[in-house]
């Protein structure tokens, strides 16, 4: 009797295919599901940058010192970027999951998993981008105070990536030490 | 003009700091974990693209500070955009490279992002101290 559950249907469907293009198909999505991180910085940097023009016309005396500001929160609003090509490129040209042992369908899983978690870099892209606008925004309006409100902003963009670091350690336990195969 | 010199000291600082960090993590990595000249490679390459990318994020922010708040959230948005891709770039030839160590390449990418914080977070002992100061002392 053919099974009518439309997800034994489709689990039966992928078994049918090779060990090895299972695994690599899902590292395909898993690497596309990591490179979304790369919205988080893009609205993180654009948001200040469109601070710091405010700042810049509200208070042109001060215009220089809010550009810096914003360069250096601005330089570390990247980072989760970087973490999320990083796993993306790594799933695509330096797979570790292609020659795992065990179930097929845990270490595919996994590799739509690794891609997955990465889309928290979202969150600390953003986060520190609003960070660093906000801070821009100040020092143009209080040059007096640019070394406190630095240092208060950095202190924040600091605790904000630290989402986007368990997202990394997620990500490369599940690519590099895998503890769900051993499981099995 | 005060601000200028200002902003070229930042630079300069923070040049000697990244070349101090990966100084020392070179130094670590020769001498405790016995890394070759990959390695070093890959670190030297990956701090040279970050340095990179730093330029061009001061001259993309330079530009669109002088545009309207709009116009500039979209023009550092795509500049960023392109940024990203020239890391993405970096981070393939090292993978593909056997020359290049790709976690090397990786520590000199981050490197600035941490001596930026590590200069500007940790260099007063007041700010600490100020945050677990009670009000009523004052």
């Amino acid at each position: 009797m053919q099974n009518t559950n439309f997800i034994m249907q489709f689990l039966e469907w992928l078994m049918s295919f090779d060990r090895r293009a299972l695994i690599l198909s899902a590292s395909a999505i898993g690497a596309g599901f990591a490179m979304i991180a790369g919205i988080g910085p893009g609205i993180g940097q654009g948001y200040a940058a469109g601070k710091g023009a405010e700042a810049v016309s509200y208070n042109p005396k001060s215009g220089k010192q809010a550009t810096m500001v914003m360069l250096l929160g601005a330089a570390v609003a990247e980072t989760s970027g970087i973490l999320a090509l990083v796993v993306a490129l790594i799933m695509l040209f330096a797979n570790p999951l292609v020659n795992l042992t065990g179930s097929a369908i845990v270490v595919a899983a996994s590799a739509i998993g690794a891609g997955l978690s990465m889309i928290a870099g979202i969150g600390p892209g953003v986060g520190q981008g609003y960070a660093a606008g906000k801070g821009t925004e100040m020092v143009g309006k209080r040059p007096k105070h640019q070394s406190a409100i630095v240092r208060t902003m950095f202190l924040g963009q600091a605790v904000a990536q630290t989402t986007g670091i368990y997202a990394l350690i997620i990500s490369l336990v599940l690519l590099f030490a895998n503890p769900l195969i051993r499981l099995l | 003009m005060v601000g200028d010199t200002k902003a070229i000291n930042v630079q300069v600082q923070l040049l000697k700091g990244v070349i101090i960090f990966n100084g020392i993590v070179a130094l670590f990595a020769v001498l405790l974990f016995k890394l070759g000249a990959p390695f070093l490679i890959g670190l030297t390459f990956g701090t040279l693209i970050a340095l990179l990318n730093f330029r061009l994020l001061h001259i993309t922010l330079n530009k669109a500070v002088q545009m309207p708040p709009g116009k500039a959230q979209v023009y550092a948005s795509s500049q960023y955009f392109i940024r990203y891709l020239l890391t993405g770039v970096v981070v393939f030839v090292a993978i593909r490279n056997p020359n290049l160590n790709v976690i090397g390449t990786i520590i000199g990418l981050i490197s600035i992002k941490l001596v930026i914080i590590k200069q500007n977070l940790l260099n007063s002992r007041e700010f600490f101290k100020n945050i677990f100061r009670r009000r009523e002392e004052e």
